[in-house]
């Protein structure tokens, strides 16, 4: 599973781009969603 | 309070010994005794033949015999010399003569009838036990036999001899007295060995244990070494090949985190890392610098509650629940 989306930034007005994708794990603390921003 | 390992090997082998020791002297108290036993038996056989030798002469022609002051006389004579306790018995049981009773409390005597050494001699023509003395209150080994008149075939009474154990139990209680002392120093002797020898067995499991809480406290150059070659020695080297690879494995999984973190670091863009709950488990520079949060005051939280970004929220919310 993966998604993306933007995201504005306040107060600064700044837009980022996020990339999220979803590792294989299910347990607790282990990653289990990794988020991507650029600018 | 709970004993280590080592004073339970040195108290559980002290204990055996100890049971050892009694064993040993109980048996040696109870050969003594059964020797003494053997050896009155053969002494009593002896003095009953003589006793019985002695009393012929009160036997009538007919094989009777009566109570009368003369066989109580000469039955006191006999029992001085042959140092034995004699009865005269008549078939019945009646006490006709006893070294061991006056004259006069003679007829007051119970009847020998049920005797075991009384019952076997009227069915066998002769009888032994061993009982404390009714008379005399003392251990007294028994023989009775029968007495028969001349040209008699059947015995007409009983004879009976009675040889006191006293010297024999005297033995035996100096014998239990001598054994305890013997044995009681050789215990005490064997403290300090069984102490130094249960010191030796245990003490690698001890090293083991020292050596497991270094490696528990996260000192992973901790070794166990051990002088001999057995069991104990076999567990040290497994743990021991057990630390070298997890000590292996620490350092494998250090070198990949400092070379995740180096990619983290020098990354433009922002990282964030998730675990299935949506709590921050790591965030990057690049983030702390588009949020203006740190890593410390991040991490462990959820992701909601440190950004308070609706929008954010929303596409974690969407992939976790579509994860």
């Amino acid at each position: 599973m993966s998604g993306e989306d933007e995201i504005l930034l306040h107060p600064s007005g700044r837009r980022l781009h996020i990339e999220a994708s979803v590792t294989e794990s299910d347990r607790e603390n282990e990653a289990n969603v990794v988020l991507i921003f650029t600018t | 309070m709970t004993l280590s390992i080592r004073w339970k090997v040195t108290i559980g082998a002290l204990l055996v010994l100890a049971c050892g020791l009694l064993i040993a002297r109980e048996l040696a108290v109870r050969s003594l005794d059964q020797q003494e036993i053997v050896q009155s038996g053969q002494i009593l056989e002896a003095r009953t033949s003589l006793v019985a030798y002695g009393l012929q002469p009160f036997l009538t022609s007919s094989g009777t015999l009566s109570s009368t002051p003369q066989l109580q006389t000469a039955v006191r004579d006999l029992s001085a010399r042959a140092l034995a306790h004699i009865t005269v018995i008549a078939l019945d049981g009646r006490v006709l003569a006893d070294s061991a009773v006056s004259d006069s409390n003679l007829a007051a005597v119970e009847n020998h009838r049920e005797r075991p050494e009384v019952l076997q001699a009227v069915a066998t023509g002769r009888g032994t036990d061993l009982h404390t003395s009714r008379t005399t209150g003392e251990r007294t080994l028994y023989l009775a036999v029968g007495l028969n008149g001349a040209n008699q075939a059947a015995p007409t009474a009983l004879l009976r001899l009675g040889l006191p154990m006293t010297t024999s139990d005297r033995e035996a209680d100096t014998l239990r007295r001598d054994l305890a002392l013997a044995f009681g120093i050789a215990f005490l002797i064997a403290v300090a060995p069984t102490v130094w020898i249960a010191r030796r067995i245990t003490k690698p499991l001890s090293d083991i244990v020292i050596a497991a809480q270094q490696l528990a406290k996260g000192d992973h150059t901790a070794r166990i070494r051990t002088g001999s070659r057995d069991e104990v020695s076999l567990l040290a080297d497994t743990l021991n090949h057990m630390t070298d690879q997890l000590r292996t494995k620490i350092d494998e999984l250090s070198e990949d985190r400092s070379q995740l973190l180096a990619m983290l670091t020098s990354m433009v863009e922002g990282v964030m890392v998730l675990d299935g709950r949506g709590r921050v488990l790591q965030i990057n520079p690049a983030l702390e610098r588009m949020f203006e949060v740190t890593r410390m005051e991040t991490r462990g939280r959820p992701c909601s509650d440190v950004f308070r970004h609706p929008q954010l929220d929303m596409l974690v919310s969407t992939v976790l629940a579509n994860a």
